[in-house]
């Protein structure tokens, strides 16, 4: 959905669904995801909808993710950090 | 911990305004913030990198590059300035007026204590529900403009901007500037002036002439930049099975489709009321602006002593008031503290009250000219409006039938307002059904109450908390 116009100068490595990515330093979760073409963030409690940023400021929710193993993670609120490991949210967060 | 003298919430034009000041005159204050740097989302950025020069410099305006330097006056100042602080609570003061403010970082939880507490935490896009709103490839045109300003990234494939206001032509212009310009502008003003608004315009005019022609730049840019920009669009939707696929949207006769990889939308921004609710404070439904304001007194006091409300918080202003209003609010708690006498307060502050003084002109015409779409007050039945827990319109107007009168009831009936956002997104839909519905003014209506937590803590978190 976005791409840079400037390339990574300060490479941070993560995994999202146990794929490694890069992203700079600094960059939110959310943003970073967007960079590398994630369409869905999270399938939503009720229907099993997948979601993705709406807000981008923290105001709407849609961003949660799982980090490190913890749920609903602000993903456009937490700055990406080496090793972060990211996966879809997948309903509550105990899952469905 | 002895209480704060001032607490600030928000480091945006206005938050940083008011610490800025504060701390200049020795006055123990202390900022804190959701994002890890000061500016809010206005003069969001990411410092210290290369594209940081040349977004400022050639893409993002003259506006913003100003912003930036409000920013290094206030890392400048030395104020205490925390990031990545959510507020999860507030509690107004008891008799000694002290205002108790829980925060986190996300690992811990926290409460701080202060005799006055600011409330800046500025404005949010309005969430205007349409059919496939909620699918992923359709965000806000802020959330996209605050991601270029804080990484460079632009829209990659078929952009779409939906919506009006000067947000939509400043953006464009942003993005084509970049090269990233969008495929079309779906707007739902009309291009006309019609008689009955000229005199809102002249008045705009006099007073604030220069903003106006900034605007009529930013049209006349799209227009050369090739930009294709359609006027009194009549309704638009998002299609797709899982994820966005095309914008259909009405238009003279009949309807286009077309197929987009991104659709941005924008109807006006509002008043972010979360924490101005949760702290209790009295709002009132602003008609022609079509959003709630707390109510303030002239020096920006919220109905509970000791809060106060200013920047976009307190009602739309944009940056500029924001700043200036920031300001006049520090020299004011100064006054009060007792650190300045009258005189002085009435010296400082008479710069900032005379810029101020035209602004409501152009506001006004603006939101006559700009307002939200007609057609998407009331979205139609299977339209998602609370899109937490996917309750439709329909759902809504049900209960609404049954007797439901307020948006706590109908929360109860339906679980509408009681997701992770906690009604940031569907209070004011809610709330304008159930006030169409029954004929009821929105004043009447109101809106979700809101108590703590409002920003997720653990149950450890809680019960770590010092005492």
């Amino acid at each position: 959905m976005f791409r840079r116009t400037f390339p990574i100068t300060d490479p941070v490595t993560a995994r999202f669904e146990g794929r490694e990515f890069q992203a700079q330093a600094g960059e939110s979760v959310a943003a970073a995801l967007l960079s590398i073409g994630v369409r869905v963030f999270r399938h939503t409690p009720v229907s099993e909808s997948g979601r993705a940023p709406y807000c981008l400021i923290g105001h709407c929710f849609e961003c949660l993710v799982e980090i490190d193993g913890v749920p609903n993670q602000q993903a456009c609120l937490t700055v990406l950090t080496e090793g972060m490991d990211i996966r879809v949210q997948r309903g509550t967060r105990e899952g469905y | 911990m002895a209480p704060y003298d001032v607490l600030v919430v928000g480091a945006g034009p206005a938050g940083m305004a008011v610490a800025t000041t504060l701390h200049k005159l020795g006055v123990e204050v202390r900022i804190v913030e959701e994002q890890g740097y000061p500016g809010g989302q206005i003069y969001r950025s990411a410092p210290g990198t290369v594209w940081s020069e040349k977004l400022r410099r050639d893409w993002l305006g003259r506006d913003y590059a100003n912003g930036t330097l409000r920013v290094r006056e206030c890392l400048e100042s030395g104020v205490p300035f925390s990031g990545g602080i959510s507020v999860w609570a507030i509690e107004p003061g008891d008799q000694d007026a002290v205002v108790r403010v829980g925060l986190t970082n996300g690992v811990a939880a926290e409460t701080v204590r202060a005799r006055h507490l600011v409330l800046a935490t500025g404005a949010m896009e309005r969430p205007t529900p349409f059919p496939g709103w909620t699918l992923p490839g359709v965000m806000g045109v802020g959330a996209a403009q605050s991601l270029m300003k804080s990484t460079g990234m632009v829209p990659e494939g078929r952009v779409v901007i939906a919506g009006t206001g000067p947000l939509v032509y400043l953006f464009a212009c942003q993005l084509s500037r970049a090269g990233a310009a969008p495929a079309m502008i779906l707007d739902t003003a009309n291009r006309g002036l019609p008689r009955e608004r000229w005199s809102r315009f002249l008045r705009a005019l006099r007073h604030q002439g220069a903003a106006l022609a900034r605007g009529a730049r930013w049209l006349a840019e799209i227009r050369r930049a090739g930009i294709r920009h359609r006027w009194s669009i009549p309704w638009y939707r998002a299609n797709g099975s899982a994820s966005l696929e095309s914008v259909s949207f009405g238009k003279e006769n009949g309807f286009d489709t077309e197929e987009t990889d991104l659709l941005l939308v924008h109807d006006g921004v509002v008043p972010g009321k979360h924490l101005t609710l949760l702290a209790g404070c009295e709002h009132r439904w602003h008609p022609a602006r079509a959003c709630w304001e707390p109510l303030t007194d002239s020096n920006g006091e919220s109905s509970r002593r000791g809060i106060f409300v200013v920047g976009d918080a307190a009602g739309i202003g944009g940056a500029d008031v924001a700043w200036r209003r920031g300001q006049n609010l520090g020299w004011f708690l100064a006054h009060r503290m007792g650190r300045i006498d009258r005189d002085r307060l009435q010296r400082e502050t008479r710069r900032n009250r005379r810029l101020n003084k035209g602004t409501e002109a152009l506001r006004s015409f603006l939101d006559l000219q700009y307002g939200p779409a007609p057609f998407m007050r009331i979205p139609e039945s299977e339209t998602i409006v609370c899109r937490c827990e996917e309750i439709t319109a329909g759902e809504i107007i049900k209960v609404a039938a049954l007797g439901c009168t307020g948006p706590n009831q109908t929360k109860a009936f339906t679980r509408c307002g009681m997701g992770p956002c906690m009604g940031r997104e569907c209070a004011d839909t809610v709330s304008r059904i159930l006030a169409d519905f029954h004929g009821l003014p929105m004043d009447k209506v109101g809106t979700y109450g809101i108590r703590p937590p409002v920003k997720p803590i653990t149950v450890g978190q809680l019960a770590d908390l010092a005492e």
